[in-house]
């Protein structure tokens, strides 16, 4: 144990230390359990501090955080072998948590709100969490029409992509959106969005997305396009 | 603008006893739906009070609720209810989101022209709709039981989001000065509270 890092143990309960400094030290508690020792107690102290006020949420935001979570699956557990559990490894989890719910923040939790939302099978909801939670996972938005949003959340490490569309202009009966990858000068296909889905919220898995430039939104006929026959409404770049 | 209230102390009765909440914590991380409801009821004006005591915004801190407890459903397993309460967790993950929220947020706004912060943090002073808390009495004894600067080092970083870099320039301190007032702080604190960790 160094002095320095064990100085940081109050700061780090506090959530005041930069995100550097945060995994300097969660590297480091891993090692020293007299650190450990006292960021239980330190946290429970903090937690009493925020403790001390109440306001109740508005009305709705239960029914809405309920039903996200119905379609949102839950972290699997990850065993650990018995030599390695003990106090230390369950402070450490802990510390990982949270270092994981930054991670969901900085990389645009919103995404994972919105795409609950929509009918999605499970595996995708897998694969889509999968990327909004990668460590390098960037987000990009931009405006559709009046009210409607295209937020692309892309994972280089994971090849993947997912794009998260809202509320996007309502279109004619015969005509759906078709999102494009494009890539060297090419656009390829990374399929249609349905008229349920480009009207209320939806999420599209892309993979292969490690040489794509930009991801691009047209409208196509009915069943979509072999190459875009428009010119797209957006246009994200990668 | 309205001027902060200056409030009452109010008993709140909602509170369930802790070892309810991590019973139903332990329920959410099998994926019981009911219990997350129970959990939400529980604790959801707790964090709802403590994120938009950070984040200010309300339409924001809404925002940052839901994810709080989103997160509290993905990861539930990872509550060990022999090793704290489950209050403590879901508001320790709460504070943490809150203050990088902020922080995210600062990036566009230059949060600390806007701050009032001068004259140190007023721990009294909080908006209309929030109430306090029983526990609010024995923190505010122990908060005045800290030096002004660990008294203020730890507000300006729990209640404001600063990190000790920050604080150390607001308050125009070494910012290794605030780092060792936070930890000595924390440990006063944690005495004068009787946390036994």
């Amino acid at each position: 144990m160094t002095l320095e890092p064990h100085n940081m143990v109050g700061a780090y309960a506090l959530d005041a230390l930069d995100d550097d400094e945060r995994a300097e030290f969660e590297a480091h508690v891993d090692r020293c359990p007299e650190c450990t020792d006292e960021l239980v107690g330190f946290l429970e102290t903090a937690s009493r501090l925020g403790a001390t006020t109440e306001g109740a949420p508005p009305a709705h935001l239960r029914g809405q955080v309920l039903a996200a979570a119905t379609r949102t699956p839950q972290e699997r557990p990850v065993v650990l072998p018995l030599s390695r559990r003990g106090r230390t490894r369950r402070i450490v989890s802990r510390v990982g948590l949270a270092a994981a719910a930054m991670a969901l923040v900085a990389t645009g939790g919103l995404a994972v709100v919105e795409h609950n939302q929509a009918e999605e099978g499970e595996r995708d909801l897998a694969g889509i969490s999968d990327v909004i939670s990668a460590d390098d996972a960037t987000m990009k938005s931009t405006q559709v029409g009046d009210d409607g949003t295209a937020k692309l959340v892309m994972s280089k490490d994971l090849d993947r992509a997912v794009l998260v569309v809202k509320n996007l202009p309502k279109l004619q009966r015969d005509r759906v959106y078709q999102m494009w990858t494009i890539a060297d000068g090419k656009a390829e296909s990374a399929g249609v969005i349905s008229a349920s889905d480009s009207t209320g919220s939806s999420s599209h898995m892309m993979s292969g997305v490690s040489g794509v430039g930009a991801v691009a939104i047209t409208v196509e006929p009915d069943g979509g396009s072999e190459k875009p026959t428009t010119k797209p409404i957006t246009q994200i770049s990668t | 603008m309205s001027e902060p209230q200056r409030h009452r102390l109010r008993a709140v009765s909602s509170t369930p006893a802790p070892a309810d909440l991590g019973a139903d914590l332990v329920h959410v991380a099998r994926g019981d739906e009911a219990a997350f409801g129970r959990v939400y009821d529980a604790v959801s004006a707790a964090v709802f009070g403590l994120v938009r005591r950070v984040i200010r915004d309300p339409a924001r801190a809404e925002e940052v609720t839901q994810e709080v407890f989103l997160q509290v459903w993905q990861s539930a397993h990872r509550f060990d209810p022999e090793r704290g309460k489950a209050k403590s967790w879901i508001l320790t993950l709460a504070h943490r989101r809150a203050v990088d929220a902020v922080r995210h947020d600062q990036a566009a706004t230059d949060r600390d022209q806007k701050y009032d912060w001068s004259g140190g943090p007023d721990y009294d002073v909080v908006e209309e709709e929030v109430s306090t808390t029983l526990e609010h009495e024995q923190v505010r004894r122990c908060l005045g039981s800290l030096t002004d600067l660990q008294r203020e080092a730890v507000g300006l970083a729990y209640y404001k989001g600063h990190t000790y870099a920050d604080v150390a320039k607001l308050l125009g301190v070494n910012p290794a000065t605030v780092k060792t007032r936070m930890r000595d702080g924390l440990i006063r604190l944690r005495d004068c509270m009787g946390v036994t960790a």
